[in-house]
């Protein structure tokens, strides 16, 4: 997560007994019920390590200050500690971590503003208790890298007080900007009971799960009215026990025990509402939605809605908002909106993409943030080959691919003397380098046009004064719909046979009609392609917004599936990018192409089939399968990309 | 270099030139004589489009589409003129350019929610749909042909009008003295409004005569409407005989530029770096020139006497 705030939240249990060195390098545990304990403890040290924050708020209840609450911003935390509990156990521990002394200025100055006493150290000799130290080198930064701020637990403080402290915490750290990870070190279970005999046994665990279960399920008013009623009745148990050696002042440590408690639990309640915060999925889809291909982003908002409405508008079981832009089939535009998306709405997704130049401006500042894209259109060549990026992927396919689909389907007819045209922008050339990849045969031209450009009359009686034996072409959108109708008006279409990638699909045949008949198309896929994910998703569009869905349609729901299926495998958990790269890298969802994978780059491996233009039974022109080109077709690029898995 | 194959070409530049012409002629009178930036001009052409498109459909009848379209865009332009962009005379150049910004967006808005985003099927009439022998050697489409002749005359219709009518006479003089003409009388408020009226129309005529060789979608005139701007630049703001020559320039150099700028480079800088910097140069030629004409003569080429 790429948000300032308190990015994640640790209760991280504590005794002598087992927040030792020997537990936590040598596993040597003091008896053998730790082991999940020590496990845990190990597990957020991993967690710590992928998160990276930028500082760790501690609060053991082992510091203890009286009157004032006391955060430690020593710059540097390097000393050697005994414990004043358990000196046997744990003594002679060298420590020296990094303090974060502008975190810590920050809290005290915020906790002064709100009338809460509270002092800042800054003395290299602030001694540090072993629930500070131990969680720290022994499980949670082994390395020591990371700046930490400890914070004591107050005698003379309140519940509310210590409530209000959470709040500031989270607010500071946000404030300032840093991720911060606060730990609060002890356990609702904590006993202060002689006697190994008298551990917390499960009743007593079962309050640390009861409070992690609220939390989870974002019950915090439950949780904070919970641990009000525990607090009092743990109060007087512990009292009781306390009445058995009253002659020690142990008062003291119960309420600290208590505050801790307090302390450690708000706050987590309020990084818990960040956390509910992430537990919506938010996914920016970016498209044309106006403009000339407003029509082809139409396409792609609908079946994005679809998806949603397959999954109960739940992606990944998560709660789901989506933040539709429109990039004006502009690069600069587009990546405003990426950033937009990222810094202000803070979405977990981007997708969508109808042009490879917006790509290529969109992608790599989505992924340097560290947020996962999924391309639903736009393949250029640098994003599956050189510039291929772990949280990069792509449901639609490769430019190059359809093309090269083509060219071995008209070098498979020994057709020759073939005129190709294209846009002049990064996709138009990607599609003509594939067609040549696999067409051997004589190209009599190649001609780039302006991108958008509305008239083809000069290109068109420059191509009939070459005479060239079939035509290739690449004109997406409303460049496909003028080229086709002048290139029927100027009769060609009877005399030259046409084959297009991109131009003739069900965004542009309404508007084309009869002068499409008889062009070939090469695709992956087809309204028409038998199996039952496709089926259902031709169905259901026609059926919701009455026209036919197209390809890029059918990627964009696609889309919407494979980020429900990564969300899913890391049950909710967000911040678990590695865990959805991973979930993605399977492709298990039901796409509408039938079943593929995904190359190492990301890239789909797919069919490739031909389609024909014909008169379909409504009277209407439609895009009719022929046959499978390519079975399981890879991209050109691959072999360029680096990443490996 | 085959020369029916420039003969070709030109008749191809002429058509497109044509083409922006109808467009110029309002925006360059609603310019000179209203002194008023309409970026809304291209929304004209759109509306034109999709009226003749409706009428089509519903009626068969091409010709009842033509009407239609222009007396419905003629109305809207004067409704549009009455309602927004009388109260923009007096503002400044950059209020109105964002005014009209936003009509852009309203018109482009109203028709995706009237016929809905997708482009709309429109063919050429079918009495129109073939061929014609201009010279041995080339066949023209037909309707292509006929935009030319129809540009042609709306050409000799608006000189006519502007020269030798009273209409005409008091858009020249609105043209060149506003004050002036205002004062002696002329209720210019409506002079403004049937000038706009007029010029919505025209456009209108390009947006209908464009639709079924082009694409019938929201957004359609953005696309011409910024060479319209350069013919207007080249031609001299103002000025209906500069919008002509504006145009036929422009659409001249822009159609052989696409079509010979690449050869032509190969023979000097050889094949491939040609293929690389022709199709570039050949998309930036009419804003070379633009660029060109506003050095060499800042006015344009026939501007618009002022008084």
């Amino acid at each position: 997560m790429s948000h300032s705030g308190l990015v994640g939240v640790y209760l991280s249990v504590h005794t002598p007994r087992y927040c030792t060195y020997d537990a936590a390098f040598a596993g040597k545990l003091a008896h053998p019920d730790f082991q999940a304990v020590r496990d845990g403890l190990v597990a957020q040290g991993r967690h710590v390590a992928t998160l990276a924050p930028d500082a760790i708020v501690i609060n053991s209840c082992h510091l203890i200050a009286t009157f004032p609450t006391v955060v430690d911003g020593t710059p540097r935390h390097a000393g050697v500690l005994t414990a004043q509990e358990a000196p046997e156990l744990i003594h002679g521990v060298a420590y020296d971590f990094p303090g974060d002394f502008e975190l810590a200025a920050a809290l005290v100055e915020r906790g002064r503003a709100a009338g809460l006493p509270c002092t800042l150290a800054n003395d290299v000799h602030y001694p540090l208790d072993y629930g500070t130290v131990m969680p720290v080198v022994c499980y949670l930064d082994r390395a020591q890298r990371i700046p930490v701020v400890p914070i004591s637990v107050c005698l003379s403080a309140d519940l509310d007080e210590s409530f209000a402290w959470g709040r500031h915490i989270a607010r500071a750290t946000a404030a300032l900007g840093r991720r911060a990870a606060f730990v609060a070190s002890g356990s609702v279970s904590h006993k202060l009971v002689r006697g190994p005999e008298r551990w917390p046994g499960a009743a007593e665990q079962e309050l640390d799960h009861r409070l992690a279960q609220l939390i989870a399920d974002g019950e915090y008013d439950k949780a904070w009215a919970w641990l009000r009623s525990v607090v009092r009745q743990r109060q007087l148990r512990h009292l009781a026990d306390v009445l058995e050696f009253r002659a020690k002042p142990k008062e003291a440590s119960v309420r600290v025990l208590r505050l801790m408690m307090i302390l450690g639990v708000v706050v987590g309640l309020l990084a818990g509402q960040a956390a509910r915060a992430a537990e919506t999925v938010k996914i920016g889809f970016i498209t044309s939605l106006s403009g000339p291909a407003g029509v082809i982003g139409k396409h792609m908002k609908d079946s994005v809605e679809l998806a949603l409405d397959h999954l109960g508008r739940k992606v990944g079981g998560l709660d789901t908002e989506v933040i539709y832009g429109d990039d004006q089939r502009k690069p600069d535009v587009g990546k405003q909106l990426a950033d937009e998306m990222l810094k202000k709405h803070k979405v977990n997704f981007v997708s969508g993409i109808i042009w490879s130049n917006v790509m290529l401006a969109v992608a790599p500042t989505v992924t340097g943030a560290g947020t996962i894209m999924v391309g639903t259109n736009a393949g250029p060549h640098e994003l599956s080959g050189k510039m291929c990026n772990e949280l990069y992927f792509t449901t639609s396919w490769q430019n190059d691919q359809t093309p090269e689909a083509m060219g071995k389907y008209m070098q498979d007819q020994g057709i020759n003397d073939v005129y190709a045209m294209a846009p002049n922008y990064a996709a138009g050339k990607d599609m003509i380098n594939g067609f040549k990849r696999y067409f051997k045969g004589r190209i009599v031209d190649e001609v780039y046009t302006k991108l958008g450009q509305q008239d083809y009359q000069a290109e068109i009686s420059q191509l009939r004064g070459k005479n060239p034996k079939a035509v290739f072409v690449f004109y997406p959108g409303d460049m496909g719909i003028q080229f086709l109708k002048q290139y029927a008006q100027a009769g060609l279409r009877d005399q030259i046979p046409l084959y297009s990638v991109y131009t003739v699909d069900e965004t542009t045949l309404p508007a084309v009609g009869d002068a499409a008949l008889g062009n070939f198309e090469a695709r992956y896929w087809s309204p028409d392609l038998k199996n039952e994910a496709s089926q259902r998703y031709v169905a259901d569009f026609k059926k919701k917004f009455g026209y036919t869905p197209s390809y890029y349609g059918a990627q964009s729901y696609d889309g919407i599936l494979l980020i429900d299926s990564a969300v899913r495998a890391v049950k909710g958990d967000l911040s678990d990018k590695k865990g959805m790269v991973a979930a993605m890298r399977k492709a298990d969802f039901k796409s509408t192409r039938g079943k593929f994978t995904f190359n190492v780059n990301h890239t789909p491996i797919e069919n490739f089939y031909l389609l024909r233009a014909v008169k379909g039974p409504g009277g209407e022109t439609e895009m009719q399968i022929q046959k499978t080109i390519f079975e399981n077709h890879k991209d050109a690029y691959y072999h360029e990309c680096p990443m490996k898995w | 270099m085959n020369w029916l194959l420039v003969v070709e070409q030109c008749l191809n530049g002429l058509q497109f030139g044509v083409m922006l012409f109808l467009m110029a002629a309002g925006l360059t009178l609603v310019f000179g004589i209203m002194n008023l930036v309409n970026l809304a001009h291209g929304s004209l052409y759109m509306v034109g489009a999709y009226l003749a498109t409706a009428a089509v459909t519903r009626t068969g009848s091409f010709l009842a589409a033509v009407v239609f379209a222009l007396l419905g865009t003629l109305a809207i332009g004067m409704l549009m003129e009455v309602l927004a962009l009388r109260t923009l005379y007096e503002r400044d150049h950059l209020d109105q350019v964002l005014a009209t910004f936003g009509l852009i967006l309203f018109f482009n808005e109203a028709v995706a929610i009237v016929w809905g985003r997708a482009a709309l099927f429109t063919a050429v009439p079918s009495a129109l749909s073939g061929h014609i022998q201009v010279l041995p050697g080339i066949r023209y489409p037909a309707y292509r042909a006929v935009i030319i002749v129809v540009g042609l005359l709306v050409a000799l219709l608006l000189y006519v009008v502007v020269t030798r009518t009273r209409l005409g006479m008091l858009i020249r003089a609105g043209a060149s003295n506003r004050t002036m003409v205002g004062a002696l009388g002329v209720n210019i408020r409506l002079l403004y409004t049937v000038v706009f009226g007029f010029g919505a129309a025209l456009a209108a005529l390009g947006g209908l005569m464009a639709g079924p060789i082009y694409t019938v979608l929201p957004g359609m005139g953005e696309e011409i409407l910024i060479q319209v701007f350069v013919v207007i630049v080249i031609g001299g703001i103002g000025s209906i005989r500069g919008a002509l020559a504006g145009a036929v320039v422009v659409g001249m150099v822009d159609t052989l530029g696409r079509a010979f700028l690449r050869p032509m480079l190969s023979t000097v800088i050889g094949p491939s770096a040609a293929d690389n910097a022709g199709p570039a140069l050949a998309s930036m030629l009419i804003y070379i020139l633009m660029a060109a004409v506003l050095y060499f003569r800042p006015q344009g080429l026939f501007p618009a006497l002022r008084g």
